[in-house]
């Protein structure tokens, strides 16, 4: 089956991150495939490349980069869930003047509706909520 | 799997909980924006989100009470809340923006049947 996930909870402050990497490690085992990953409120979080933990922890960002590595998963950001809290890719940080930015692919800045043609796509769509 | 393409988004925030109840509601906008029939189902504390008489200018937020009546602009005439979810809460129709419509379990499950797509915040 296809299958689509929106994850709403920041890294390491909240479980459904990592419950979502999980999940997608065992939904592609199983031969479904996973086409993306839809991040939403303060999972936006998990999209900064800036994600620094200690060298024994798990690098949340560097996960969902090698899902879309290896599985070739969409990793859809909301961009003004984004913006909102200070999660901007080069574009974005030149429009708006800030000095940095935190966000790049394989992520991508994308409205809201992109959830919605995703859900439309697949067969499943699976809510990791804070 | 129901063949509908309705999309029935479920509430369950309160208003200045954080942004979620607005984060949420953006949500219900997108979808109607999008031409979908979209089904608008308050639950648990967002009950809160009908209510009337919210005054804005709670520290340093906006009001999202606004937002809700905006709705009927975009289609969603009905806002579905369980009464047991209103009256557990001290929430009579009374308290309730007017397009609120209470609903009890049977119709809440006939909500969830009939929906051929469901997003829950």
């Amino acid at each position: 089956m296809r299958y689509a996930l929106l994850v709403m909870g920041a890294p390491y402050s909240s479980q459904a991150p990592h419950s979502a990497l999980r999940f997608a490690h065992a939904l592609t085992g199983q031969g479904h495939s996973l086409d993306s990953v839809f991040f939403y409120r303060d999972g936006v979080h998990n999209a900064s490349f800036l994600l620094t933990p200690p060298q024994d922890e798990a690098n949340l960002h560097d996960l969902w980069q090698e899902l879309h590595e290896t599985q070739g998963t969409r990793l859809d950001v909301c961009i003004a869930a984004a913006l909102r809290r200070g999660l901007l890719d080069e574009a974005e940080a030149r429009r708006h003047g800030k000095p940095g930015h935190n966000v790049a692919a394989p992520f991508e800045l994308t409205g809201l509706g992109q959830l919605l043609t995703v859900q439309q796509r697949c067969d499943r769509l699976i809510t990791f909520a804070a | 799997m129901s063949q509908s393409d309705t999309l029935l988004i479920v509430i369950r925030s309160a208003p200045h909980d954080g942004i979620r109840l607005r984060e949420s509601l953006d949500a219900l906008l997108v979808g109607a924006a999008f031409g979908q029939s979209v089904v608008a189902l308050f639950m648990g504390q967002g009950a809160f989100a009908l209510k009337t008489g919210q005054s804005p200018g709670a520290p340093g937020q906006k009001s999202t009470l606004p937002m809700i009546d905006m709705l009927e602009m975009y289609d969603i005439e009905t806002l579905y809340l369980p009464e047991e979810d209103a009256t557990c809460r001290g929430l009579g129709a009374d308290d309730l923006v007017a397009n609120t419509r209470l609903v009890d379990a049977g119709e809440v499950q006939g909500l969830f049947r009939d929906a051929g797509r469901i997003l829950t915040f």
